[in-house]
């Protein structure tokens, strides 16, 4: 923990707490309450539509949260407007290629760097991002739609990172992507949170979840059914088949 | 026809486009980043004229640059009002509701503009230094519509260099492509806005402005810039300024054309146009398929 020294202070931490959601008429988060420190990686499992997406966008300030709180090292900040969330420490990596594929892979970085003036210990530029993921220095001048799905997942989670959160929401990370790069998924997400990023993953493949995670949290329908240390659930039978997740 | 006849009517298109680029710009600029069509937007232009003849009044000649400097920043002040008070709430409505709106504006200030102005026309004669005239083989052009192609050239390159060069201007083009995720990147994309649509307004504001010289100045003559500009747009492809550029030098070309040889039809040339092109390329020349 090198990176993180100086006067002590409690870990950050972001709370969910009973929050409610809707679509419309349609009630999609019926209380869900979670909790995610920094150095901590969290999985939400469940099955499509179970809710996931929803509440990263809730806590983002993406869809309004009709009760319930989104509380941030103590602060109350649901419904702040995402920008402020994001400077405030959170940044949110939403699923598929959102990417703004007309700017060049340095403009995507930079204007992630730009918008956010907060500094920590080990503030993240691009030197330090390009020499985690080194395909990116050679892209630069890309646009960045026409990169390919692993890159474009690269210049996601660079572009994340140069905005110094604490806490990071990942949504979907390994969709789409080639197995070779489902594992440097992995191996940058573990080195992230060796750093003291606390990290919330939304996964479908709930094998990568749970081998990266130390706790988990199974959502259904908009529900918390079950929190427990990822371990157990990667052991348990019954919890495996109700995430679709084939025994070999 | 001659050379010098065929020269002169290609400076005249182009003079034409100049102005009609500078307003149609804002429009597709507004568009691109908002979603919305601003039928206000010739209301601005006009108000760019209007401050103009005010400002010069009787003393035509050396307060026409201050005019021309001081105008535009006022009818970008009016913009970024407009944009706080209105346009903010209704983004997220449907287009019904965001026409209405912008065209209820564009009454209200038609309304402020009658009963600051009154309904008579002003004129404003072009500063000395620009009074004259060149002569192409024995045809004439004045220099003020020379210098007029001057700056619609520079504000072209203004807004490339702005779009192309500046972290602002990469904003706006993210802003364009998703808005959503800007936010959750740190920017006040509500600010972004405003600064957009003050920059919009602006552009017709320059447009008002400059034109002042060139026509007279009328309660009217929003109402025609507005259509003319909202077809160049379209024809350009609405969202991209180099479609407006390429748009309003078509429609100029298109109209004088029509003048010189089809002088009946000159009036239906702005919709002829449209819809060749929209016929051919439903997105317009340079638009991309809107998918939201
Ligand atoms: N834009 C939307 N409009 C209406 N309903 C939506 C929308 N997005 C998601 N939903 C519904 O909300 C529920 C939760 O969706 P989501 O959070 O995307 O689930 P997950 O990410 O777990 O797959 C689903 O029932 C889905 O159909
Ligand atoms: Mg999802």
């Amino acid at each position: 923990m090198s990176s993180r020294e100086g006067k002590v202070r409690r870990p950050r931490e972001l709370l969910i707490r009973d929050i409610h959601a809707y679509y419309g008429l349609s009630h999609v988060l019926q209380g869900v309450s979670l909790a995610i420190r920094e150095g901590e990686t969290v999985a939400i499992l469940g099955r499509n539509g179970a809710g996931k997406t929803t509440t990263m966008r809730a806590v983002m300030g993406l869809m309004p949260v009709r009760s319930g709180d989104v509380v941030l090292d103590g602060r109350v900040v649901t419904g702040r407007p995402p920008y402020e969330l994001c400077r405030a420490g959170i940044a949110f990596v939403p699923s598929g290629r959102r990417v703004f594929g007309s700017l060049s892979v340095a403009q995507n970085l930079e204007l992630a760097s730009r918008s956010v003036k907060r500094r920590t210990a080990s503030a993240w530029d691009r030197e330090r991002v390009e020499a985690l993921f080194p395909a990116l220095a050679g892209l630069r001048n890309r646009p960045a739609g026409f990169l390919s799905g692993g890159e474009q997942q690269m210049l996601k989670l660079a572009r994340a990172l140069l905005t110094n959160p604490d806490i990071l929401l990942l949504d979907e990370p390994t969709e789409g992507l080639a197995p070779t790069v489902v594992q440097d998924m992995g191996r940058w997400l573990r080195g992230l949170r060796d750093e003291g990023l606390g990290i919330l993953l939304a996964e479908q493949n709930a094998v990568f979840a749970l081998h990266l995670a130390q706790r988990c949290y199974v959502l259904e329908k908009g529900l918390i059914r079950a929190e427990q240390p990822a371990g157990e659930l990667l052991k348990s039978e019954e919890g495996l088949r109700y995430l679709g997740v084939a025994r070999r | 026809m001659s050379w010098g006849s065929i020269s002169i009517a290609l400076l005249t298109s182009l003079s034409s486009a100049a102005s009609l680029f500078m307003v149609a710009a804002g429009l597709t600029l507004i568009f691109g980043a908002m979603r919305v069509i601003n039928l206000a937007h010739g209301s601005l232009y006009m108000y760019g004229a209007f401050a103009v003849a005010t400002i010069v009044g009787a003393a035509s000649g050396e307060r026409f640059w201050f005019a021309v400097a001081l105008a535009p920043l006022g009818v970008a002040a009016v913009g970024v009002l407009i944009e706080v008070t209105v346009m903010r709430r209704v983004y997220r409505r449907d287009h019904l509701v965001q026409l209405l709106s912008t065209y209820g504006i564009s009454l209200i200030m038609a309304d402020i503009a009658l009963s600051l102005w009154g309904g008579s026309p002003r004129s404003v004669s072009a500063p000395a230094i620009l009074a004259g005239a060149i002569t192409i083989a024995g045809h004439t052009f004045p220099e003020y519509e020379l210098f007029l192609i001057g700056v619609g050239l520079a504000v072209g390159l203004a807004l490339w260099l702005l779009l192309a060069r500046t972290p602002l201007g990469w904003r706006i083009r993210a802003s364009v492509e998703d808005a959503e995720l800007l936010s959750v990147q740190g920017t006040n994309v509500r600010l972004l806005y405003t600064a957009v649509f003050g920059l919009g307004a602006l552009l017709a504001g320059i447009g008002g402005a400059l034109i002042t010289p060139v026509q007279g100045v009328d309660l009217g003559m929003g109402d025609s810039i507005i259509v003319a500009a909202f077809i160049v747009a379209v024809i350009g492809g609405l969202g991209s300024i180099a479609g407006a550029a390429l748009g309003a030098l078509i429609i100029a070309v298109f109209e004088m054309v029509g003048t010189l040889w089809l002088p009946s039809w000159a009036p239906a040339s702005l919709y002829i146009a449209m819809i060749v092109v929209l016929a051919l390329k439903p997105w317009g020349l340079l638009g991309v398929k809107d998918n939201s």
